[in-house]
């Protein structure tokens, strides 16, 4: 995946409001430097017939995945906050 | 490289590439490239998903410029990382050993500091000889014309006393450093 697309990947609503240029690739280069992604730049040629900029791409590593799965579990198991609160009994 | 010719012109795409250009100017220069080639794609990706979506080019650029313009916080703060890493990087010593019989390799600011403290260390000497009296005299050295006047021996005491304080301090600091990277 390169950048746009996971900026509107994120923002879910069609592209409306996307992440900041600047959030989100120093969001990218601090997790590719935790070891957590991993980046190559695209082939230049595959660009060039396209006739667009060569795109940064970015995979998922298996130090991220494991990162992921153990914040998936956390958030699973964290307790939720009551929703309902109950008025003390006189 | 990208080259800029992908990105059909606007005011908010050269304000935007610009300012690209700006945050990157002192970080170092592949980190720089890379940060720069990345923008130029998502700007184009954006123009292209924009066109496919039908939105005009202003609602576009407006779009493109506010996603710049909330990333500047950003933008600013892994510059000054950038920064401060290549600082560190040119500020580290080698970690390459000096061959025991190298030659002594010294700063000329700390030979500049030696020296001035000799300096002070003969005036100090010179001065107090004088103000008790035995002067010139008594080696048979006069250090130039004005010696023997009381007002400039004082003036010579404090002076050399003066300088010999920073200097002995600069000169002993430096000693102990070179001494201790050697070791």
């Amino acid at each position: 995946m390169y950048g746009f697309a996971l900026a509107n990947a994120l923002s879910g609503d069609g592209g409306k409001a996307l992440t900041g240029h600047g959030t989100l690739y120093k969001a990218l280069a601090r997790m590719t430097e935790a070891g957590l992604l991993e980046t190559e730049w695209e082939d230049p040629d595959v660009a060039e017939a396209e006739r667009r900029p060569r795109r940064r791409l970015y995979r998922i590593s298996s130090k991220g995945a494991a990162a992921l799965s153990a914040a998936q579990t956390v958030q699973a198991t964290a307790p939720r906050p009551a929703t309902v609160l109950r008025p003390v009994q006189p | 490289m990208t080259h800029i010719r992908h990105i059909p012109p606007s005011a908010a795409t050269t304000a935007v590439l610009w300012w690209v250009s700006f945050y990157t100017r002192s970080v170092p220069a592949n980190t720089a490239q890379e940060r720069r080639d990345e923008l130029l794609s998502d700007i184009y990706e954006q123009l292209a998903d924009g066109r496919q979506r039908n939105f005009s080019r202003g609602s576009i650029d407006r779009a493109i410029a506010n996603r710049a313009l909330r990333g500047v916080p950003a933008d600013l703060s892994w510059s000054r990382k950038e920064r401060q890493r290549k600082e560190k990087t040119m500020n580290t010593p080698q970690a390459t050993p000096e061959p025991a019989n190298g030659p002594i390799m010294v700063r000329l600011s700390s030979v500049g500091w030696a020296i001035l403290a000799l300096v002070a260390l003969i005036g100090l000497a010179t001065s107090i000889t004088e103000l008790v009296d035995y002067g010139g005299a008594r080696f048979g050295y006069v250090p130039w014309p004005g010696a023997g006047n009381i007002n400039v021996t004082i003036v010579q005491l404090v002076g050399s006393a003066v300088l010999l304080v920073p200097a002995a301090v600069v000169s002993v600091k430096r000693l102990a450093q070179h001494h201790y990277r050697n070791a």
